[in-house]
């Protein structure tokens, strides 16, 4: 079972961050220094102060060694190691060091577990708070601003009730005398009946307004009816100058008619006049067109000749026969301008 | 890409995990230290305690029967049962500390437990195939059991054993004085691959092969992996290195020092992917190597890596005991302009870059494989397959999966191949299943996106026990020709059909053991039978990785270093001399090592490179255009097109398309551009002939020198002679003389060139053939006679008279 135990002797190591990495292969050969190595720093997991022989050369020093160790580990974690089977520093000995090692890795792991628990309830409770507050949030928020506006108003009102307390208290601390309540009674019935009289009066006064609007309503009535029958007496009466009118209109309407026809045909003239113009410009162009052709053709024989000719010439240098075509040439271009 | 880890709150052990491994796709198993076996379903998140193992039981490590290979009965002799399917598979066997291993069923119960040694067993794996069922010989399914003992005098020293699957003892194949740690198959079943020490070592199980080792790390290896389908080894160890190895040991790939020892690793049954489990860590890496993503669970060292058959679901086991599931994110493939990323497992984005927008689908199952091209993006989730348009993403077709975990989409461009290692089956763009070909011997894994290949028409489909041999359905499942098997010389490595043309010029590309090309014609039948050597061409040695073009008939392909493209590689077909010609070769540095072709769309080559960057090469594209005028038998203007470019490729190109279409105005006048002279005056004179047969005949051999073909054209004419001279011009004189036994008034020309043959060449050799020397007997030469013959039947000028 050896291949299981240091496999898990490395991962153990690995997760407690033992300064260096413990190869699978470590334990083949009995490797005291390794295990004296791991042993130290194990011990001082435990506990830092503690006294560990460093020498382990000699074979009493490993004894001791090993010893020292086991004592410490009995007394800080009470564990008790197999002293022969460390020291053979092979497959056993892993096992003697997973004893040891095995706690430590323990607690790591649970405390990391527990964490992650934690982690874990923090988490769902927290989820579980937000979903249910997000709708709730709103109704708190409006809450708040009632809850401030409300407060203010109250200060406000408490603020006046200085002023109000010494008033009230005044009126309170005041004794009544009855004389002088039926004098103020009496004196506002007077005041009443004064009113009274007053309304009655405006109410007289109503009706007689009343009476003159009817009347005046009455009186214009009668004017529209009056300009009515008027309006109704003109628009029987036919105009003298309606007949001249009508029979301008008639003629008016022949006339425009008239016209209208006349401006038709000469527009038709007109652009048959342009018709005729352009057909005449063409007519002169592809006259000269023509003739220009003609010329050409006839000016390119006469070089073809002439061509020929000096051809036929055999004696001439050809340094001088070009010269002259070119200026033969020239001339011809000229001539061509002038036509 | 990356992984994205869930760690199940429920799922938790409370010693550490060394044992995960997947039922199925959604059920994962997890044996720990706490001698509980789990069960949880990914899907519903459920979590059944199966069983209870013995307290002194610890387990190390488990392997589920590969499936494809069911129990029937208990004791060994079981066979292969055909045709029923089952999902996933339903036996793992356990391997323990006090060296014992157990089967152990779905539903807990320890079938058998065999007592191994006394040692520990660490290592355990079915071997991926055993079908020797095909060969006649018992079906049995090895294991491999690895033993570290550690006897009482303080030594240990490891074992490998292979039992039959019964639990019977078959062999001590490795004795070994290290430990050792780890072992697996080889894809042929025929090696074992395991780490002693510093050193893997490749062991065959033919006990005459010699064993390959090689030193892989600078301290002791814990793991090794070896995939079946790209045929690559990882392997990590204590040196906190973790190394990719191609099959002969040569070193791909070494990742720098990290911080602490590797104690897991895992390729993704697909070969995209492989995982490294170490302290605290994952890491999602690349078949090549580099690292993809990184995972830091807070979980102690990551003691099993297990991945799900589809490749997208991992489990780890960890050193705190919980058990996280990784599924495979940010996965992308592109086309053209549209790009598809898988975003969450159940989510896809996808972005257009010509319109600058995005969209996304949702899927209601967990996408297990996406695939696009041809204008359609097919999505296989756990449940069923989706088809989308990529002009209209919106409505997709939908198919359902038969209960088959698919592994492997294959487009074509009016189909789609998909497969689950085993069969294939054939769908069409609107879902419709068209045809299910039966393969000959069907055998777990054997057919991945290296074994198989569909285009409109044709599929090819390696051999799972043959690796040789190729064979031929046409889309309907039949098989193409007499049903049998094309052979090779040496093992197919890779091969893929071109997409475009007859389907009476399919043609197959291959790539060989030995890394040669070759271009092999699919349909040989009638007129144009072959026989398999003229079947089969070299195009190049030496090749990387190729692949076909998706309009075009152009092959492009890696060899030594540079990108070749074959515009026309019929061309070895008809012309071998313009082979040369014809490719288009682009030179970089930029490629690097084992460079591989990802895609070859109209005139663009993407590549990838070996640490994943990608390289856009472009070919100009006035070949494609040419290439679309002569498919378009437009030959005059891509003439006019080439009179711009004025390339000697392109008339190359031009000459031989013409000459396979038969055009000869324009053969003759690219080839009278490339001052091929008597390729010219070849085709002059071949217009010159009246007789249709004759003609054909001569064409046959102009291109491709088809004398099988030419002589059926000769015979069919009733030119006997012709054919007769055409073979004692190539000195068939088997052939020859054979021919004559049907016209026996030629008898005398035959033998009268044997003679003559032998007097000028063979030194007056003695005549041996008996054919020959029972024809001798009856005629006597007169070579008057013979002239006169050959002057009135062949015409005063033929090139078939043999002038002296």
């Amino acid at each position: 079972m050896t291949y299981r135990d240091i496999s898990h002797l490395c991962e153990m190591a690995r997760v407690l961050s033992y300064p260096r990495l413990i190869s699978m292969e470590n334990f083949r050969q009995p490797n005291f220094r390794l295990v004296a190595e791991i042993m130290t720093w194990l011990v001082k997991q435990y506990d830092p102060l503690a006294d560990v022989p460093t020498d382990i050369e000699g074979e009493q020093d490993r004894v001791i060694f090993i010893r020292a160790v086991t004592q410490i580990i009995a007394t800080r974690a009470h564990l008790k190691l197999n002293t022969k089977k460390l020291y053979q520093a092979d497959g056993y000995a892993v096992k003697e060091i997973l004893k040891v090692i095995t706690p430590l890795y323990k607690a790591l792991r649970d405390t990391e577990n527990k964490e992650l628990d934690d982690e874990d309830d923090i988490d769902n409770s927290y989820r579980y708070a937000m979903n249910d507050d997000i709708s709730t949030l709103k109704s708190a928020r409006q809450l708040c601003s009632t809850i401030t506006q409300k407060g203010a108003n109250l200060h406000e009102l408490l603020g006046k009730e200085l002023d109000a307390r010494e008033a009230r208290q005044e009126v309170m601390n005041r004794g009544m005398e009855l004389s002088e309540v039926k004098e103020g009674i009496r004196e506002a019935e007077t005041a009443a009946k004064r009113e009274l009289i007053k309304y009655q009066k405006l109410i007289g006064n109503v009706q007689t307004d009343e009476v003159a609007l009817d009347e005046k309503i009455a009186k214009r009535f009668e004017e529209k009816d009056r300009h009515q029958r008027r309006l109704d007496m003109l628009k029987s009466v036919r105009p003298s100058f309606m007949n001249d009118f009508e029979k301008y209109e008639i003629e008016l309407n022949e006339l425009y008619s008239n016209y209208v026809l006349k401006f038709r045909i000469l527009s038709y003239l007109e652009k048959e006049l342009e018709g005729h113009f352009r057909s005449q410009r063409e007519k002169v162009q592809e006259v000269s067109r023509q003739y220009m052709q003609s010329m050409n053709s006839q000016i390119t024989e006469q070089d073809q000749q002439r061509f020929n000719r000096q051809l036929q010439d055999p004696n001439d240098e050809i340094g001088v026969r070009s010269d002259e075509e070119e200026d033969d040439e020239e001339e011809e271009e000229e001539d061509e301008d002038e036509q | 890409m990356r992984l994205k880890f869930t760690f199940p709150p429920t799922l938790r052990h409370t010693e550490r995990v060394d044992c995960v491994g997947w039922m199925s796709a959604d059920d994962l198993y997890s044996v720990g230290e706490d001698h509980i076996i789990y069960k949880y379903n990914v899907v519903q998140n459920e979590l059944i305690k199966i069983a209870e193992l013995g307290q002194d039981l610890y387990p190390l490590d488990m392997h589920w029967l590969p499936k494809g290979a069911n129990v029937v009965g208990g004791q060994g002799s079981s066979s292969v049962s055909g045709g029923k399917r089952t999902i996933g598979s339903d036996l793992f066997v356990l391997a323990t500390s006090d060296g014992k291993f157990c089967f152990v069923n779905k539903t807990g119960r320890i079938e058998k437990t065999v007592e191994a040694h006394r040692g520990a067993t660490i290592c355990i794996r079915w071997s991926p195939d055993g079908s020797q069922f095909a060969t006649g010989y018992f079906y049995i399914r090895f294991t491999i059991i690895l033993i570290l003992d550690n006897s009482s005098l303080g030594g240990e020293d490891g074992q490998i054993r292979i039992w039959a699957r019964s639990g019977m003892l078959r062999s001590n194949l490795v004795q070994s004085a290290t430990p050792i740690f780890c072992v697996c198959w080889s894809a042929e079943n025929d090696a074992i691959l395991y780490c002693a020490g510093k050193h893997l070592v490749m062991k065959p199980l033919s006990p005459n092969s010699k064993q390959n080792s090689w030193k892989a790390h600078d301290q002791i290896i814990l793991k090794c992996d070896w995939n079946t389908v790209n045929n690559l080894i990882i392997s990590g160890g204590e040196d906190c290195r973790y190394k990719v190895w191609d099959a002969v040991g040569r070193q791909l790939y070494a990742s720098q020092a990290f911080e602490y020892p590797i104690t897991s690793l895992a390729w993704a049954p697909d070969g995209s992917n492989f995982a490294v489990g170490s302290y605290n860590t994952i890491r999602l890496c690349d078949s090549a190597g580099w690292c993809h993503s990184v995972e830091k669970p807070k979980d102690g060292s990551i003691f099993g890596l297990s991945w799900s058959n589809d490749s997208t679901q991992i489990a780890c086991g960890c050193g705190t005991g919980r058990v996280g599931i990784g599924h495979i994110i940010e996965r992308r493939v592109d086309w053209r302009h549209l790009e598809f990323i898988l975003t969450d497992s159940k989510l896809i984005t996808i972005s257009n870059c010509e319109t600058e927008l995005k969209d996304k689908i949702e899927l209601k199952d967990r996408l297990v494989k996406m695939s696009v091209g041809f204008g359609y993006l097919i999505v296989l989730t756990s449940n069923q397959g989706l088809i989308y348009n990529c002009k209209h993403m919106g409505h997709p077709a939908l198919f359902d999966l038969r209960d088959m975990s698919m592994s492997l989409i294959v487009q074509a461009e009016k189909h789609f191949l998909l497969s689950d290692g085993i069969n294939i089956s054939i769908y069409s763009y609107e879902g419709r299943l068209v045809s299910a070909p039966k393969l000959m011997s069907p055998k777990p894994d054997s057919v991945n996106i290296n074994t198989v290949s569909i285009s409109t028409d044709t599929i090819a489909v390696r051999d799972s026990t043959d690796t040789k041999s190729v064979m031929f359905f046409d889309i309907n499942g039949k098989p193409i020709g007499d049903g049998k098997l094309v052979s090779h010389a040496y093992e197919i490595i890779h091969l893929a059909l071109d997409q475009t043309g007859l389907p009476n010029e399919r043609k197959l590309a291959f790539a060989d053991k030995f890394q040669d090309l070759f271009i092999m014609q699919v349909r040989a039948t009638g007129q144009t039978q072959r026989s398999t050597n003229q079947r089969i061409r070299k195009l190049c040695t030496n090749i990387g990785s190729f692949r076909w073009n998706d309009k075009n008939p152009m092959l492009s392909g890696i060899a030594d270093g540079k990108l070749s493209i074959w515009f026309y590689p019929n061309v070895v077909f008809i012309d071998p001399s313009l082979v040369d010609k014809t490719t288009y070769r682009i030179e970089s540095n930029d490629f690097g090592k084992n460079p591989s072709i990802s895609d070859f769309l109209s005139s663009q080559i993407t590549i990838r490179k070996s640490n994943g960057a990608l390289i856009q090469c472009v070919i100009p594209i006035y070949y494609e255009l040419c290439l679309d005028l002569l498919s378009a038998n437009r030959a005059e203007e891509a003439l006019q097109l080439c009179q711009y470019i004025a390339d000697d490729s392109i008339y190359a190109l031009i000459a031989v398309i013409s000459l396979f279409n038969r055009d000869f105005d324009s053969a003759e006048n690219a080839f009278a551009q490339l001052s091929n002279t008597e390729m010219v005056f070849c085709l002059q004179n071949l217009r010159t002939i009246s007789s249709k047969e004759e003609r054909e005949a001569e064409l046959a051999l102009l291109a491709g020198g088809n004398i099988n073909e030419a002589e059926g054209h000769y015979l069919q004419g009733n030119k006997p002679l012709h054919a007769i001279m055409l073979h004692l011009n190539e000195h068939n004189w088997d052939r020859a003389i054979d021919l004559t036994q049907r016209h026996p008034q030629y008898v005398e020309i035959v033998v009268g060139y044997r003679q003559k043959y032998l007097k000028d060449y063979g030194g007056s050799k003695k005549e041996t053939n008996q054919k020959y020397l029972q024809a001798m007997k009856n005629v006597d030469v007169d070579w008057d006679r013979i002239d006169a013959k050959l002057k009135k039947e062949l015409g005063e000028d033929s090139a078939l008279r043999i002038v002296e």
